[in-house]
């Protein structure tokens, strides 16, 4: 088990060094760069080459990639162009809040999705089932952004209940209460369309363990149909959800791009888009890596997971 | 008794058995009967082909200034026998520009959804049948775009590359195969060692022949539910990547830009967003419709 974690890890090492390199091109070769961004629009010409040459930016290629990579290993994570902060601050700064609304809506579809995904499954074909089904095909084609803005429209506009826009409202000092009134609507967004997902995702699973002969069996040794549910459907149905969890790790970093553009909300997501488009390869590369990142650690978590729930998998 | 059967000298005479061989239990209802059994794939289908119909030949009913024709004095008019959608800030027709809109991102979403599946499915063959070092460096490549995020490499491609309806294209291509690959990958390993194709082997079949007479026909199942899934993919993330304002720029509709401008003006018109929003939610849910019925349609271990 240590030696398959390593190695996943090693690999995934391997795999972050060539992406770095693979970003950093696609930002590189792309017409404009930092400079061209970073200064205001009625500086000179020649302030903004002095600028790129401060910056470092007319540097070969894989000058700057050294440079960039040299800071790296040594976890200097450098400074952003744009904002001339620490990247390290910056992200620091966002993560939370995108965090905080990934978090959340993550443990919401959890609580929603269990319970709709195993009745669903219970009841094939009833009138239950049939809503459910339907509802979970319309949540999973619903683009993110349609469903924010339809929900802006009912309990903002409409409703007047919620705010539309940002974490807290300007002007009235940070309370949690006005908080969490911001935290609705980005929540219940991100949270219905997981929950669509993941409630196809677990009914199937458990309508194959349905199937199953020792399901069949605990029947016939005579157990009332709640026992064979929860000691034998259940856990067994549930173990995909450790697949879920753990390929929903990037999300954390990379989930609500869109969600986070509706709602100006500032977090990573609107600091990519940002970043990328103003050509800030520090700042670029390090979300890019923490996704990356997120992602290997995220499948290797996965993988752990069901070697765990179930002893005879063999992890290769 | 098995049904399956490989057949590669007998390939005119029998009409039921086809030369290609393989998983065809000979004897059950036709793939299409089965099809038309699921009722809201057949609806999807419909829908989708309206729609595909729509987008196609409006363009060439409508002229195309239309598009960005502005009446000032009807700004974000309701929808009126004039103007079916009703008008947006610039007092342009909202259908008109939902239409075109359509017909690029519709358009967009289905040949990147071709190239990526072409691409997908050759990139599978190479490291599924041929193996050994191909498939060793082909796996790189797929698990290389696969560490990060759908959406993010999109960002980043489209931010960074010219806004164009080509680029676009070009993006959802190239970083939609892997997905693709991976499972045309394992279909190919999982096929390439059965009874029928070492037979077809003895028969003296080339490898060319063994790919595409043989093994691909029987792949097909899971590479067409893909290839829908794939496409449904792509009209999100063009939807999307418009939305950032990475994509097909405004004054050119796309229905992705459309919800853009209409968030701005949610207030004032929440039809602009109504709209689009609605085409793009009942295109991708036909799309799934249609895939989840083909894949009942097309498996053959299916009971029903």
């Amino acid at each position: 088990m240590v030696g398959f974690i390593v190695r996943r890890l090693a690999q995934g090492a391997v795999l972050l060094a060539l992406l770095s390199i693979v970003v950093f091109l696609m930002v590189y070769l792309a017409p404009g760069d930092a400079a061209d961004f970073a200064i205001n629009q009625r500086a000179t010409e020649q302030e903004v080459q002095r600028f790129r040459h401060e910056m470092g930016l007319d540097l070969p290629w894989y000058r700057q990639y050294m440079h960039l990579a040299g800071n790296w290993a040594r976890l200097r994570f450098g400074n952003s162009i744009i904002q001339r902060k620490p990247v390290a601050t910056i992200i620091k700064q966002q993560l939370p809040r995108t965090a905080e609304i990934l978090a959340l809506s993550i443990l919401f579809s959890l609580l929603l999705a269990i319970p709709i995904g195993i009745i669903s499954a219970i009841r094939q074909y009833s009138l239950i089932d049939n809503v459910v089904t339907v509802l979970s095909f319309v949540g999973i084609a619903f683009p993110s952004f349609f469903l924010a803005l339809m929900l802006i429209l009912l309990f903002a506009v409409r409703l007047h209940w919620l705010p539309t826009q940002g974490a807290q409202t300007i002007g009235q000092s940070a309370s949690i209460a006005d908080h969490l009134k911001h935290l609705v609507l980005p929540v219940l967004t991100l949270t219905l369309i997981r929950t669509a997902g993941w409630s196809r995702y677990i009914r199937s699973s458990m309508l194959e363990v349905l199937r199953q002969d020792y399901i069949r069996t605990a029947h016939a040794k005579g157990l009332t149909a709640r026992a064979v549910l929860a000691r034998h459907a259940f856990r067994n149905a549930l173990m995909p959800l450790i697949t879920l969890l753990g390929l929903s790790l990037p999300d954390l970093v990379a989930g609500a791009i869109v969600t986070e553009q509706i709602f100006s909300w500032n977090g990573l997501g609107q600091l990519i888009v940002t970043s990328a488009g103003k050509r800030d390869t520090p700042v670029v590369l390090a979300l890019t890596l923490m996704s990356g990142g997120a992602i290997i650690i995220g499948n290797l978590l996965a993988d752990i997971g069901y070697r765990v729930v179930d002893p005879r998998i063999q992890l290769s | 008794m098995s049904d399956r059967v490989a057949v590669e000298v007998l390939s005119v005479e029998d009409d039921r058995v086809v030369a290609s061989g393989g998983e065809r239990r000979v004897g059950s209802p036709s793939i299409w009967r089965r099809f038309a059994r699921n009722r809201l794939a057949v609806a999807g289908l419909l829908i989708l082909t309206v729609l595909a119909l729509v987008v196609t030949i409006g363009p060439l009913v409508i002229p195309a200034d239309k598009v960005t024709a502005q009446v000032r004095t009807a700004t974000f008019a309701p929808p009126s026998r004039d103007a079916w959608f009703g008008r947006d800030e610039f007092g342009r027709d909202a259908f008109v520009r939902a239409v075109f809109g359509g017909r690029i991102s519709l358009g967009i979403s289905f040949v990147a959804a071709i190239m990526t599946t072409i691409i997908g499915v050759l990139m599978g063959i190479v490291s599924g049948y041929a193996g050994g070092a191909a498939d060793a460096i082909v796996d790189r490549f797929v698990e290389l775009i696969l560490t990060l995020p759908f959406l993010l490499l999109l960002i980043l491609a489209a931010a960074v590359a010219p806004p164009s309806a080509t680029s676009i294209v070009l993006i959802l291509g190239l970083f939609g195969w892997p997905v693709l690959a991976r499972l045309v990958r394992g279909e190919f390993v999982a096929l390439k060692h059965r009874d029928f194709i070492e037979a077809a082997r003895a028969c003296g079949a080339s490898d060319a022949r063994i790919v595409f007479v043989h093994i691909l026909p029987n792949a097909v199942a899971p590479i067409v539910v893909t290839a829908t899934l794939i496409l449904a993919t792509n009209l999100i993330a063009e939807a999307t990547i418009s939305f950032l304002g990475l994509g097909i720029h405004p004054p050119t509709p796309s229905w992705g830009n459309m919800l853009t401008e209409a968030q701005r003006y949610l207030i004032q018109s929440p039809f602009l967003a109504v709209f689009p929003g609605m085409l793009i939610l009942v295109t991708v849910l036909c799309v799934n419709l249609l895939g989840d019925g083909l894949r009942d349609a097309l498996d053959p271990r299916q009971k029903r």
